[in-house]
């Protein structure tokens, strides 16, 4: 008896309260939305294999890109891995039975499904083209598209990672196991928990951003309009309080996942445990303080915009002692590269260049030039995708034979990991150098001489593709036809592996008792 | 969480150990949501303090249109219901049904009249032009006009923003009134009072603000 | 609980709410005289008295563990954030 085959049909999956079944709808569901928002990536790509806007109008191009942030970053994203890997884990890492609030998690989702179906909406409705930023005073005066809807959608998406944020919050100060003590928790615990403060402490400021927004857009209560002596700065002051930080919701739990990939393939403690634990909570922390290097060509004051590039480079110390943290754990490690790993080890190749390009606009009087061009655009795709989707696939391969009891097949994902992260490079790699040259963002042209460098990124796209799209299918066949996964098929530490696979519908059947930290490789299970 | 289960069981949710940790954490998870709340509030009065500073003399003309004495009754309507509340808090632990009852409704009857009165506050703006949106004629008589329509509009986003959370915050009262009434276990049902009350209470903070910064910052 | 206790309890509540009434009344009465340039500092903080007021004992902070605590303390130190960063921007430009 586990919990996939505790209840069957559909009422008693849209009806659970259990925290892993609560998972799956999110599984499902994010990845409906990956493919979508990959989709509108593919028009994109597809656009730009030639300088002349001949595929896509510009109007239709302005909704692809739009399409593709909005998706990507509000229903993919942010949501990823806490809403999935998150849901089904923390209570299995702390020994708990189930979540703090089941009935709120379940909420969660619906409400999660309820803004998606704004966002789709708004798409039929007439497109979106303002970017995923939505800045004032184009999305209040004069875009044509459904902005109102989208950003309606956005709104209430946020309610979504409130709740959720907030359940973990309490689950992991509340329903730990006795004797987990907070330096015995596994860093994805960490990771999850400051994930959470951020989403709980930024994403009301979003909020109350999109309200004032969509009064604006419905009402004319013009509260950015600058016809009534209104600051579209500040919008962009308000939105980006929020929309800083989430970089770092997307990317603490992908670093979570990462340092728990790590030391179980290299068969070791994790190196400097304490200082990766406060340094995932220093990086939800400065996060908050550098939102302004988004506008250093806003027109904020050049004092202000001083301040913000300097408390931006505080963002990379936490980061660097993190990735030596984990070359560290690698050294002298029993290194065994099954999938999982390589994906892992593709987040610290990819993410350590996003980081290091990170400085480079982060750097006040070099934004001047890099603002706006493709250079910004491969920078936060290296942190996103080649960062945190990296993650999530490794996280996905990681604990796959714990969520459905069967193992994937192992070639197949390798060759899935080696092909993203060729792909990855070969379609952002190039856009580092359009950057560089001068290319500028969300355009359906360009000059000729960008030509050859933009086949090479639409190539790599089509990689991508076949990447991502090779996890879909033999992850699927695996739930058939898969072989049987022990309960620890890795040989890994922590609470989640000493249940069976798939876990039991009440996790543990009796509280366990932790006496030992998070990561004893040294002694045997 | 290390104890055993003792007579308690039967009404800890299934995923707690004690009743005792599932308070603990239910009042966590309301302090939280408060956190949110509190950041919500604070970007609206964020943009309005920047406005402030941009247009201080038009924004303290405009502000000298509000009803502000009728709005200082008003606060003194919801900080007696803010009493009230407190008060049903204490009798809930105490077990009293009835007088959970009594001042649960006195806190409700409050949290009405303010709604009411606040109404009426609108309406006479409306009457007398102050509404900029919604095709209003707008007849703001002081210089400026169109710093002042900003101000307004910030008056009326964030007095409908309280308003808002006031329904929430009289539904929310309304089904503790329900649960006091049916009273199937005295302990739980002064905790849920309890953490009821916390949201009153945040409403109640919020609106002393609102007072301070729209009404009387100007004057 | 002691009914004594009880009676007690129940008298602060209205001893502070009278306060709260009191510091209402002198923000208001404070208006109709003219304070110059400290008007707005001296209405701020009559307003955060009252809130402090209302947050350490209607919503029984004081009384309340040490994590609620830090989670209440938390939520001013992120609005100060919001608040100092961004006037970072306005008050130089």
């Amino acid at each position: 008896m586990n919990y996939l085959n505790a209840g069957y049909g559909l009422k008693s999956w849209l009806l659970t309260l259990d925290h892993k079944r609560v998972a799956w709808l999110y599984f499902i569901s994010i990845t409906g939305f990956f493919f979508l928002g990959g989709a509108a990536a593919t028009l994109v790509r597809l656009e730009l294999i030639t300088p002349a806007g001949d595929l896509l109008s510009s109007d239709a191009y302005n909704q692809m890109f739009s399409l593709h942030g909005i998706v990507m970053v509000w229903f993919f994203l942010i949501p990823s891995i806490p809403a999935t890997m998150g849901n089904f884990l923390l209570p299995l890492m702390l020994g708990a039975r189930d979540m703090a609030f089941p009935r709120l998690n379940l909420m969660s989702w619906y409400v999660f499904i309820l803004g998606g179906a704004f966002t789709l909406t708004a798409v039929i409705a007439g497109g979106i083209d303002t970017g995923w930023t939505f800045y004032t005073p184009y999305s209040t005066m004069f875009s044509n598209g459904a902005v109102l809807a989208a950003a309606t959608g956005v709104f209430i998406v946020g309610f979504s990672s409130i709740l959720t944020g907030i359940n973990f919050i309490v689950t992991t100060h509340k329903m730990r196991a006795p004797g987990l003590t907070w330096f015995r928790l596994p860093l994805f615990v960490w990771a999850q928990y400051a994930t959470s403060l951020i989403m709980v402490l930024a994403t009301p400021v979003l909020s109350i951003t999109l309200v004032l927004l969509g009064v604006e857009r419905a009402f004319g209560i013009g509260i950015f309009d600058p016809a009534l002596g209104g600051d579209p700065i500040l919008f962009e002051h308000l939105f980006w309080f929020y929309s800083h930080p989430a970089v770092y919701i997307m990317l603490l739990p992908a670093m979570g996942v990462v340092s728990e990939a790590i030391a179980c393939f290299a068969h070791k403690r994790i190196f400097g445990y304490k200082v990766m634990a406060f340094s995932i909570l220093a990086i939800a922390l400065f996060g908050f303080l550098v939102w302004g290097h988004h506008m250093f060509v806003s027109g904020q004051s050049i004092y202000a915009g001083v301040a913000f590039s300097l408390l931006s480079f505080l963002v990379s110390v936490p980061s660097a002692l993190k990735i030596f943290n984990w070359l560290a754990t690698l050294y002298k490690g029993h290194i065994r590269f099954d999938a999982p790993m390589l994906f892992a080890l593709s987040f610290i190749g990819l993410f350590l260049i996003g980081g290091l390009t990170g400085v480079f606009v982060a750097t006040l009087a070099l934004d001047i030039q890099m603002h706006d061009t493709y250079f910004v655009v491969a920078h936060f795709h290296y942190i996103m995708v080649g960062g945190m989707v990296s993650a999530y696939m490794a996280g996905l391969h990681f604990w796959w034979p714990k969520i459905t009891g069967r193992l994937y097949p192992e070639m197949w994902a390798r060759v899935s990991a080696i092909i993203v992260f060729a792909g990855f490079n070969l379609t952002f790699f190039p856009q580092f150098i359009l950057g560089w040259a001068g290319m500028p963002r969300r355009y359906h042209a360009y000059a000729e001489e960008f030509q050859l460098l933009n086949v090479f990124s639409s190539a790599g796209a089509g990689m991508l593709a076949v990447g991502y799209l090779l996890p879909l299918l033999y992850l699927i066949w695996s739930l058939r036809y898969g072989a049987r996964a022990g309960g620890n098929p890795w040989d890994a530490r922590g609470l989640e592996w000493t249940v069976a696979s798939p876990p039991p519908k009440e996790n543990f059947a009796t509280v366990p008792r932790v006496d030992s930290e998070a990561y004893a490789y040294d002694t045997p299970q | 969480m290390t104890r055993p289960n003792n007579q308690t069981t039967v009404i800890v949710a299934h995923q707690f150990e004690t009743l005792e940790q599932q308070f603990d954490a239910d009042l966590l998870g309301m302090w939280l949501f408060l956190v949110t709340e509190a950041l919500l509030f604070s970007g609206a009065f964020l943009a309005l303090a920047v406005y402030y500073h941009q247009y201080y003399d038009t924004f303290s003309a405009a502000a000298r249109e509000l009803h502000w004495l009728l709005a200082g009754f008003n606060s003194v309507i919801l900080l007696t219901s803010g009493l009230a509340v407190a008060l049903a808090e204490q009798a809930a632990d105490q077990h009293r049904r009835r007088l959970t009852l009594w001042w649960l409704s006195a806190t409700i009857a409050l949290g009405v009249a303010f709604l009411g009165l606040k109404g009426y506050e609108y309406y006479m703006e409306y009457r007398a032009g102050l509404v900029p949106f919604l095709d209003q004629p707008f007849a703001f008589s002081g210089p400026d006009p169109h710093n002042a329509m900003l101000f307004y509009n910030f008056y009326f986003a964030i007095t409908g923003l309280h308003a808002l959370h006031m329904i929430i915050g009289l539904m929310v009262l309304l089904v503790m009134l329900v649960l006091t009434y049916r009273w199937r276990e005295g302990a739980r049902v002064a905790r849920q009072v309890r953490i009821a009350g916390l949201y009153w209470a945040f409403v109640d903070i919020v609106w002393v603000l609102v007072y301070c910064s729209l009404y009387l910052l100007g004057r | 609980m002691t009914d004594d206790n009880e009676t007690r309890v129940r008298h602060r509540f209205v001893g502070l709410y009278v306060l709260l009434l009191g510091l209402l009344g002198a923000n208001m009465a404070g208006t109709l005289i003219d304070a110059g340039g400290l008007a707005i500092p001296i209405r701020l903080s009559v307003a955060a008295v009252m809130v402090v007021v209302i947050a350490t004992s209607f919503m029984r902070l004081r009384q309340s563990s040490a994590l609620v605590q830090v989670v209440a303390v938390m939520s001013l130190l992120w609005i100060m954030f919001l608040f100092v960063l961004t006037f970072a921007d306005f008050l130089t430009r």
